[in-house]
C-alpha cells in the first residue's frame, strides 16, 4: 500500500514540473483513477463518484481547456524542481516530528506540497490540475480518517462533490477567459493593476 | 407550528432559485420584465421571512437530506435584513437598470438560496457547501460584467483556496469529534491546533480580513453594482456569521482580536488615498469586517452584541455605499434637485463607517469599545479610534470629490428611493435600541 502513496506523490510532482499539458493530463487522470480505486475500495456508491468526476468529467474539462488556450508552457521549470524538493523535505521533517501513520504523513505531504505548488506555478492551467490534486487527495483524506454515514449517503456525495466541482468549472471558464483577454497564462498578470 | 416554520426556511431556500429558471423565459432586452421579477420574488422572500420571524418562538433546529439547520430569532433577523436589502438593491435597479444574460439571472437567484442557506447551516458541512455554493455564485456574477475576468478570477482563485482549507480542517476535525456538529475539542494540542488555524485562514479569506484580502478591493470595484452591493453586504455578513458559529471551538481568540484590529486599522489607512469611490468604499467594507471581528472575538455579551449590531448594520450600509458609487460614476453626476437625496446616502453610510451618531454604526462600535473598556484592553481601544478617525478622513475626501462631479442626467426615482430607504434603516437600527431603552439593560 505504502508504494501507492509514493506514486501518488510523483504524480503529482510531476504534475507540476511536466511542461506538455496532454502529458500532465494523463498524470492527472492517473492520480484520479488511483484515487477512485482507493475509495471504491472503502465505499461503493462515494468511489463512484469519485470516478465519475475524477476520470471522466474532469479529463473532458481540461481536454476542453487545452485545446483552448496554449498546449505548452513556455517558461523553464528548473527552478520548481528546486521548490519541490525542498518542500517536500521540509514536510516530512515536519510531519515525522509529530509521528503520525505513513500513509497519513503522505496525504499530508501531497495537500500540503498541492498548496506549496499553487504558489509556485507559471500558468493558470496548471492551477486547475494541482487544484484537482489537492481535492481528491482531500477526499481520499475523508476515507482514511473516518467513515461517518454520510459517506454512503449518495445525496451528501453527490453535494460535496458538486461543492468542489463547480468552482473548478468556473476556474476553468475563467482560464479560458483570461487568455482570450490577454493572451498569456502568467499568474502575474493577476495582481497587476488594470 | 414548528412545521409551518420549517417550512417557511426551506421556502425561503429553494424559492429564489427555483424561481430563477424564470428567466430563461425572458429576453436579455426585456430589462423592464426581468427588474420587476427580481422585485417581486424579493419581495416575495421578504414576506416569507418577515413570517418566519413571527412564528420562530424560541428556536429550533431540523435536518433536510443530510444538511442541519438551525433557527434562532437572531438569525431570522439577519436573514430578513439580507431579504431586505436585497430587495432594494433589486429595486434599485429598476432605475438604475443593470441588465445581464440569463445566467447572471440565474446565478444571482442562487446566490440569494446560498446566503439563505447560510445564515439557517449549523453545522460545519452545511456551512461549507453554501459557503461554496455562493462562491461559485459570486464568482460567475463578478465575471458577468465586461472587463471582470481579472477580478472574478482573483475572488474565485482565493476562495476556492480557502474552501480546501476550510474542507481540509472540516475533514480532521470530524475525524476528531466523529461528526459534523460544531462543538468543542476534548483537547487542543500541536496538531488540532493548526487544524483550527486552517479553519481559520479560510474562513478570513472568505470574509477579506487583512492580509488576505487580495481579492476584495478588485471585486468590489470591477463588478456590476447590484453585484458589489450584494457581495459587500449580504455574502460577507454570511462568512462573517460562520466565524461567529465556530468561534467556540477556535480557541485561538488573542490571534482573532489582533486581526480584527490591523483589518481595521490597515484598512482605514489605505482607504484614504484610493482616487474611485468603489475603492475607497471596498476598504470601508474590509475595516467594518475588522471590527466585527475584533467584537467576535472579545466574547463578551456586550461585544458580541455590538457585533451583531455592526453585521446588520453592514448589510444596510455597504449596499448604501455601492449603490451611491453607482449612481455617481455610471450617471455621470447628480441634478440639483435630487443631489440631496443622495448625499444623504452617502453621509449616512459614511457616518455608520466611521462610527459617528445617530447610526447603528455608531452603537455597534460604541458597545465594541465599551465591551474593549471592560476587559481593560486600552491600546485596542486608541487603535480603534484612530481607524475610525482615518474613515472619517476617508469620507470627508469623498465629499470633496462630489461637489466637483458634473451634473449631466436625472438618475430614476426609484435608485433615490432605494439609497434613501437604505439611509433610514442605518439610523433606525442606531435609534431604536436607545429610543426603547433596550440597550442600557445590556
Amino acid at each position: 500500500m505504502n508504494i501507492v502513496y509514493i506514486l501518488l506523490l510523483l504524480l503529482s510532482v510531476m504534475i507540476l514540473l511536466d511542461r506538455k499539458f496532454y502529458r500532465v493530463l494523463a498524470y492527472s487522470v492517473a492520480f484520479n483513477l488511483i484515487v477512485a480505486v482507493m475509495s471504491l475500495g472503502v465505499e461503493m456508491v462515494s468511489g463512484s463518484m469519485l470516478f465519475l468526476f475524477g476520470c471522466v468529467l474532469f479529463p473532458l474539462l481540461m481536454w476542453f481547456a487545452i485545446e483552448k488556450c496554449e498546449k505548452v508552457e513556455r517558461e523553464s521549470m528548473k527552478e520548481l524542481a528546486a521548490v519541490t524538493v525542498i518542500s517536500i523535505s521540509a514536510l516530512l521533517f515536519f510531519l515525522t516530528s509529530i509521528g503520525i501513520s505513513f500513509d497519513h504523513m503522505m496525504l499530508f505531504i501531497i495537500f500540503a506540497f498541492s498548496l506549496i505548488s499553487l504558489l509556485t506555478a507559471k500558468n493558470l492551467l496548471k492551477f486547475l490540475f494541482i487544484f484537482d490534486v489537492a481535492e481528491n487527495t482531500l477526499i481520499l483524506m475523508a476515507y482514511s480518517f473516518f467513515s461517518a454515514n454520510i459517506l454512503t449517503n449518495l445525496p451528501a456525495v453527490i453535494f460535496i462533490e458538486m461543492a468542489t466541482f463547480l468552482p473548478l468549472v468556473l476556474l476553468t471558464y475563467l482560464t479560458i477567459h483570461m487568455f482570450k483577454k490577454y493572451r498569456s497564462l502568467n499568474p502575474w498578470h493577476l495582481w497587476q493593476s488594470p | 407550528m414548528a412545521s409551518l416554520a420549517i417550512a417557511l426556511v426551506v421556502f425561503s431556500i429553494v424559492f429564489p432559485m427555483v424561481s430563477g429558471l424564470i428567466f430563461i423565459a425572458v429576453k436579455r432586452e426585456h430589462k423592464k420584465v426581468k427588474n420587476i421579477i427580481y422585485v417581486g420574488q424579493t419581495l416575495i422572500s421578504l414576506i416569507a421571512m418577515a413570517a418566519l420571524l413571527l412564528y420562530v418562538g424560541e428556536g429550533f433546529s431540523f435536518d433536510v437530506v443530510f444538511l442541519a439547520f438551525n433557527v434562532t430569532p437572531l438569525l431570522c433577523l439577519v436573514a430578513l435584513a439580507i431579504v431586505a436589502a436585497n430587495f432594494l438593491v433589486m429595486f434599485f435597479n429598476v432605475g438604475h437598470g443593470y441588465s445581464g444574460s440569463i445566467q447572471y439571472d440565474i446565478f444571482m437567484c442562487i446566490l440569494l438560496s446560498s446566503l439563505i442557506g447560510g445564515v439557517f447551516a449549523s453545522d460545519l458541512i452545511t456551512n461549507y457547501i453554501f459557503l461554496d455554493l455562493t462562491l461559485f455564485s459570486a464568482g460567475y456574477l463578478i465575471f458577468s460584467i465586461k472587463d471582470g475576468v481579472r477580478a472574478a478570477y482573483k475572488f474565485t482563485f482565493m476562495n476556492f483556496l480557502a474552501s480546501m482549507l476550510i474542507l481540509f480542517s472540516i475533514i480532521l476535525f470530524s475525524s476528531y469529534t466523529g461528526g459534523f456538529a460544531i462543538q468543542p475539542l476534548a483537547s487542543v494540542h500541536g496538531f488540532e491546533r493548526l487544524v483550527l488555524f486552517g479553519l481559520m485562514i479560510g474562513l478570513l479569506t472568505k470574509v477579506g480580513a487583512v492580509p488576505f484580502h487580495l481579492w476584495v478591493s478588485s471585486a468590489y470595484s470591477e463588478s456590476a453594482v447590484p453585484v458589489a452591493a450584494i457581495l459587500a453586504g449580504a455574502a460577507n455578513c454570511v462568512g462573517l456569521l460562520m466565524l461567529y458559529k465556530i468561534m467556540p471551538i477556535m480557541q485561538l481568540n488573542d490571534f482573532l482580536m489582533v486581526i480584527g484590529i490591523v483589518t481595521a486599522l490597515y484598512a482605514s489607512i489605505v482607504s484614504v488615498n484610493q482616487h474611485t469611490f468603489r475603492k475607497r468604499f471596498a476598504y470601508f467594507s474590509i475595516a467594518e469586517t475588522g471590527f466585527i471581528i475584533y467584537a467576535f472575538s472579545v466574547g463578551s455579551p456586550a461585544a458580541v452584541m455590538g457585533g451583531f449590531i455592526l453585521l446588520i448594520t453592514q448589510i444596510f450600509v455597504k449596499p448604501l455605499l455601492f449603490l451611491f458609487a453607482g449612481l455617481v460614476t455610471e450617471e455621470h453626476g447628480l441634478l440639483k434637485k435630487v443631489h440631496n437625496f443622495a448625499m444623504f446616502g452617502l453621509v449616512t453610510g459614511s457616518f455608520s463607517i466611521a462610527g459617528i451618531p445617530i447610526t447603528g454604526g455608531f452603537l455597534g462600535k460604541y458597545l465594541i469599545l465599551y465591551s474593549a473598556y471592560l476587559a481593560k484592553d486600552y491600546l485596542s481601544i486608541v487603535l480603534m479610534l484612530i481607524a475610525s478617525f482615518f474613515l472619517l478622513v476617508s469620507f470627508l475626501k469623498s465629499y470633496g470629490k462630489v461637489s466637483a462631479l458634473k451634473q449631466e442626467s436625472e438618475p430614476h426615482f426609484a435608485t433615490l428611493v432605494s439609497i434613501f430607504l437604505l439611509a433610514a434603516i442605518v439610523i433606525l437600527i442606531g435609534l431604536i435600541p436607545l429610543a426603547t431603552g433596550w440597550i442600557w439593560t445590556l
